[in-house]
């Protein structure tokens, strides 16, 4: 009846719980309360100008979600910006870094200085570089006008942030500028990572690079593809720097991002309960699209182990 | 098991994106408490200095006034002051946190002309009876000024004092008399009138220079600069029963009069729709553009030789004359908290910050406009020689009229206005559209709002 092994008892370990404790506690400040605030402010008219707040239940969110439409300068509006954009800096990205990233794989010789000026845009705040990019786009003295004219390029100085179209490509433009080189970075880890006795295996086999690429490359790097995705999507979501120091969601609306919004309605307009109500909003989709990747993340995790 | 373990993974990750997110959605009133511990600290011993702290916008030039004098006004009165300077974009904001929270952070504030209705009808302001009694002198202040810090508890601008004048703003048309001589027209003879105004534009419009530029940004730059257009051609923003009316005839002829000047006429630069401050302040000291409509601070900047290749070479004039002279104009204001611990003290110091001294000493360092018959008096008499003042005069007896800055929605409405601006500008709406959308949308709002049932 003796067993071989004492079992273990479940004790409470207070010293654990001691050592977190504090950690949980800031957690809890600065995150579960200001959230739990935005919710509760979220249901309420509450307005900076008066300070009064009374109870409106889902009001907030109906309005912004069909009240009030989806002309330009509304919630929706914005909301389609920025999936656009969100959708669009991905997909150019991804493709951009993972073609960098395979060649940086290959390359040995120049690797190491090609990365150091590969990665150099991550290293500028959002803000120096859409700063920097206002002046490069500026129409009367900007560079990119200059030179491009110069060279023939472009026939007549170019509007970069005044078209509608031209100026949410050129928000696009400068993300994917400042933001393949994290893409870049987080592939490359990933494929330095991978396992060599597959690939010989299969090299052994008679198979194609192109088959390599497709049937083992992928597959081993698909988790650090979710997760480099689910990153990337969530930071281009909340863009706002760019967007407020090259257009200010400009010309007319057409470059109006939630957060714009949110920002908008908040701080200019102080309509506190309408713009949590915008920015728990964003914060619901953002999550949900997280949940999304995870669990495809999940279940790859399944199939191997 | 395993299952187990994946739930947990995926909440510690949603739990990962709420705390990336926590900063972009953390819009609470809780924060920014720390100034209130500070302006407590003076009470605390009896035979302390009384200290009052006092909200100033940074960088501008009545701020540093204040800065230069400080030392003048602690040594005469005893009393200690903290100046806080917060950017202009914040300084709203804060003071409204700060009041709907009564923390009695501050004592007293600088406002501009937009944020007074929306502090005095709220309650937050101490009227000066309250502080301690309104000024002896107060009669010396213009008072198309003074009245603009006048409240009786139900209307604006008439009733008690609840601050005094800081300064006067009015907008007025500069110009660049080198490009003029080069072009042809007569530097004394600036245009008086929109024909005038647009015929030396398109005269002046060559190699690389632009007749004139305006503030054609999305956001409240433009509303207010469009103002000029909209009150010169004879309209405005409300009629008396809170109905918008800014798409008239008069309206639409002038959002129709910049369209043109930039597409038509092409005598404004094309990327003007996205021109802000920061564009007009560097494009007209540089000489790249030959008239702006602007602010008194231009002035000062463009012939200021550090900050200006046309220094010596700008003039002004009254802003051209459509059906009638109107422009913007406004001023800020020195206000006193109505949480004050030190009421009687922040009024010493407002008093300080408006006397006649005072404004002297911004007049002539700063360029500012003054809010007080003495000062106007004491710079026309001094200066004979200066025309400027006679100019200063008139724009704000012939031309100015004040934005509807009464309404708490201004913030608001002035951003629908702008936004069809800007949809005329890119023409993507002609100004008849864009601005009938505007007004429906601004009627909608103001109806939700409660001004009217229909």
């Amino acid at each position: 009846m003796t067993q071989p092994f004492p079992v273990k008892r479940r004790r409470t370990n207070w010293a654990g719980i001691a050592l977190v404790t504090p950690a949980l506690l800031m957690v809890g400040a600065i995150i579960v309360l200001p959230l739990g605030a935005s919710l509760a402010a979220s249901l309420t008219d509450y307005e900076l100008t008066s300070g009064r707040a009374s109870w409106v239940g889902l009001g907030n969110y109906f309005a912004l979600l069909v009240g009030d439409g989806g002309d330009a300068g509304t919630f929706r509006a914005a909301l389609g910006h920025t999936l656009r954009f969100s959708l669009a800096s991905l997909a150019i990205e991804f493709v951009l870094g993972f073609t960098l990233a395979l060649l940086l794989n290959r390359v040995v010789r120049l690797s190491g200085p090609a990365r150091t000026l590969l990665v150099l845009p991550i290293m500028v705040a959002p803000t120096v570089s859409a700063l920097q990019w206002r002046w490069i786009l500026d129409p009367d003295n900007g560079i990119l006008n200059y030179v491009g004219v110069r060279l023939g390029l472009l026939s007549s100085p170019q509007l970069w942030l005044i078209q509608p179209q031209a100026a949410f490509w050129t928000l696009v433009l400068v993300d994917v500028w400042q933001t393949t080189p994290f893409v870049l970075l987080f592939l490359l880890a990933g494929l330095q990572s991978l396992p060599a006795e597959p690939y010989e295996a299969a090299r052994v086999d008679g198979a194609s690079s192109y088959q390599i690429f497709l049937r083992l490359t992928l597959p081993l790097l698909r988790p650090v593809i979710l997760s480099v995705l689910l990153l990337r999507f969530m930071d281009a979501f909340r863009i706002f720097d760019i967007a407020y120091v090259l257009t200010r969601g400009g010309p007319a609306y057409a470059t109006d991002m939630v957060s714009l919004y949110t920002y908008r309605v908040g701080l200019q307009w102080f309509a506190i309960g309408k713009s949590s109500a915008s920015a728990v909003l964003t914060l619901l989709i953002i999550g949900a699209c997280a949940a999304v990747l995870l669990l495809g993340l999940g279940r790859r995790g399944e199939e191997t182990g | 098991m395993r299952s187990v373990s994946r739930v947990w993974g995926v909440s510690l990750a949603l739990l990962l994106v709420l705390a990336l997110l926590a900063g972009c959605t953390a819009v609470t009133p809780a924060g920014d408490t720390a100034p209130a511990a500070e302006s407590g600290a003076g009470a605390a011993g009896a035979a302390a200095p009384v200290e009052i702290t006092v909200a100033a916008q940074s960088g501008h030039t009545a701020t540093n006034a204040v800065k230069d004098k400080l030392a003048e006004f602690e040594a005469a009165t005893g009393i200690k002051v903290n100046v806080v300077e917060i950017p202009e974009k914040d300084l709203t904001q804060k003071m409204l946190l700060e009041f709907s929270n009564n923390t009695g952070a501050f004592d007293a504030l600088m406002a501009p002309e937009d944020a007074f209705a929306k502090y005095v009808t709220n309650g937050y302001l101490l009227s000066l009876k309250e502080a301690g009694g309104e000024p002896a002198d107060a009669g010396d202040f213009v008072p198309r000024f003074l009245d603009r810090v006048r409240y009786d508890g139900a209307k604006l601008y008439q009733g008690d004092l609840y601050g005094l004048p800081l300064n006067g703003d009015v907008n007025v048309m500069y110009y660049n008399t080198e490009l003029f001589t080069q072009a042809g027209l007569d530097p004394d003879k600036p245009p008086q009138t929109w024909d005038e105004f647009l015929a030396a534009a398109k005269a002046l419009t060559k190699d690389g220079v632009y007749g004139t530029a305006w503030l054609g940004v999305q956001g409240d730059a433009s509303t207010w600069a469009w103002a000029t257009y909209l009150f010169s051609e004879g309209g405005d923003f409300f009629d008396e029963n809170n109905h918008p009316v800014f798409n008239s005839e008069a309206g639409v002829k002038a959002l129709q009069m910049i369209v043109d000047m930039i597409h038509t006429d092409q005598v404004m630069p094309p990327s003007v729709s996205s021109w802000d401050y920061d564009q007009i302040n560097a494009a007209f000291p540089q000489g790249r553009v030959a008239m702006v409509i602007n602010w008194p601070y231009m002035l000062s900047l463009a012939n200021d030789p550090a900050q200006s290749a046309v220094a010596g070479k700008v003039k002004i004039a009254l802003a051209p004359k459509g059906e009638t002279y109107g422009v913007p104009s406004g001023g800020w204001k020195w206000l006193i908290a109505k949480a004050s611990k030190h009421p009687a003290e922040a009024l010493k110091f407002i008093e300080f910050a408006t006397s006649t001294d005072f404004q002297s000493y911004m007049v002539e360092t700063y360029s500012q406009l003054p809010t007080r018959t003495s000062v106007y008096d004491a710079m026309k008499a001094n200066n004979p020689d200066d025309y400027t003042w006679q100019v200063w005069q008139d724009a704000f007896s012939q031309s100015a009229r004040f934005m509807p800055v009464q309404y708490p929605e201004w913030s608001q409405i002035s951003s629908i206005i702008s936004l069809a601006l800007q949809q005329a500008q890119i023409q993507e709406k002609t100004p008849q559209e864009a601005l009938d959308a505007a007004a429906a949308q601004v009627e909608e709002l103001m109806q939700q709002a409660g001004y009217y049932s229909q």
